[in-house]
C-alpha cells in the first residue's frame, strides 16, 4: 500500500470514528427531552440527520459492496449486520417523522404545526427504545472495530503524550 | 458531484421509508376509527381570547415556580443517560464476551490439534 493511500485510510477511520462518538453523545443528549429541554432536543435531533448522513456517507462503499452480495454468499455475521443497519435506519426514520409530528418547538418555527393526536407520541417513545436496543446491538457487532480504533487514536496518542512528558520532567 | 448525488439517494431512501410508514399510520388509524376501536379527531371547543391568556400567565408562574436545581437536573440526566449507557453495555457484554469465549476455544483446539 502507498503511503498516500495509508494516509487516507487513517484519516478516513479517524473521521469516522469521531464522527460515531459525536453521534453518540448527541444521542445520549437527545434521548432525555425532560432534562435537555425540548428546544435544545429538537433542534439536535434534527442536527442528527446531517450526522447520519456523514455516517453514511463514510461508509458508502460497504452499504454498495454489501447490497449487491447480499442475495449471493456472504458471511453470517455481515448479512446480520446488514439487515440490522436497515432496521436502524428504518426506525430511526420512524423516530424522526414521529419527532417531527409531536414536535413543539422546532417546527412550529419553521411554520409547520401538525395537530396530530397522542398516537405519535406513544410511536415517538417507542421508536426511541427500540433505536437504544438497535444500537446497542449495532455496537456490540462492531465491538473490536471500536476498541482497536480507540486504542490506536485516543489511546495511546494520549498514553504517548503523558509519557513523553514525564520522561522530559525526569530528564530537567 | 458524487457526494451530492449519494446525499440525494439516501434522502430519497429516508423520504419513501418516512412516507410509508406515514401512509401505514393514516391507514391504520382510519380502520381503527371505522371499526370503532378509538375515537375519532376530536373538535375542540374555542377558548375566549381572555381566558387563555390568563391560562398562559398562570403556567408560566407555575413554570418559574417549579423550576429544578440545576444540580437536580444534572444529577437526574447523568442517572438517565447512565440507565441508557447501562442497557447497551448489557447488550454489548451478553453478545462481546461469548463471542470472544467461542473464538478463543476454538483457537485452543486448532492449537491442540495442530500440535499432535
Amino acid at each position: 500500500m502507498s503511503s498516500e493511500v495509508e494516509k487516507g485510510v487513517v484519516s478516513q477511520t479517524k473521521s469516522k470514528l469521531w464522527v460515531d462518538i459525536l453521534i453518540f453523545v448527541v444521542f445520549l443528549i437527545t434521548m432525555e427531552p425532560g432534562l435537555s429541554r425540548l428546544t435544545i432536543h429538537e433542534w439536535l435531533s434534527l442536527s442528527m440527520i446531517v450526522g447520519m448522513l456523514v455516517h453514511l456517507l463514510i461508509n458508502w462503499d460497504w452499504i454498495i459492496e454489501i447490497t449487491r452480495r447480499f442475495l449471493g454468499r456472504l458471511g453470517g455475521q455481515t448479512r446480520i449486520n446488514y439487515i440490522l443497519n436497515w432496521l436502524l435506519f428504518i426506525d430511526g426514520t420512524l423516530l424522526m417523522v414521529s419527532g417531527l409530528m409531536i414536535s413543539e418547538v422546532a417546527m412550529p418555527a419553521l411554520g409547520l404545526d401538525f395537530q396530530i393526536g397522542d398516537g405519535w407520541s406513544k410511536l415517538h417513545d417507542l421508536s426511541a427504545n427500540t433505536v437504544l436496543i438497535l444500537l446497542g446491538l449495532h455496537t456490540a457487532l462492531h465491538w473490536n472495530w471500536i476498541v482497536s480504533t480507540v486504542m490506536r487514536y485516543i489511546v495511546n496518542p494520549v498514553l504517548r503524550l503523558i509519557f513523553r512528558n514525564k520522561q522530559i520532567g525526569g530528564v530537567a | 458531484m458524487k457526494i451530492i448525488t449519494r446525499v440525494l439517494i439516501v434522502l430519497l431512501v429516508f423520504g419513501l421509508v418516512a412516507g410509508l410508514l406515514i401512509a401505514f399510520d393514516s391507514m391504520a388509524a382510519t380502520l381503527a376509527v371505522s371499526v370503532g376501536l378509538i375515537d375519532g379527531p376530536r373538535v375542540e371547543h374555542s377558548v375566549p381570547v381572555q381566558n387563555q391568556n390568563q391560562e398562559q400567565e398562570d403556567t408560566s408562574e407555575n413554570e418559574t415556580r417549579s423550576q429544578p436545581s440545576i444540580t437536580y437536573m444534572i444529577k437526574r440526566w447523568v442517572l438517565s443517560t447512565g440507565k441508557n449507557v447501562f442497557v447497551m453495555a448489557v447488550l454489548v457484554v451478553s453478545i462481546v464476551f461469548p463471542k470472544s469465549r467461542a473464538k478463543r476455544s476454538r483457537k485452543m483446539s486448532h492449537q491442540k490439534n495442530f500440535g499432535r
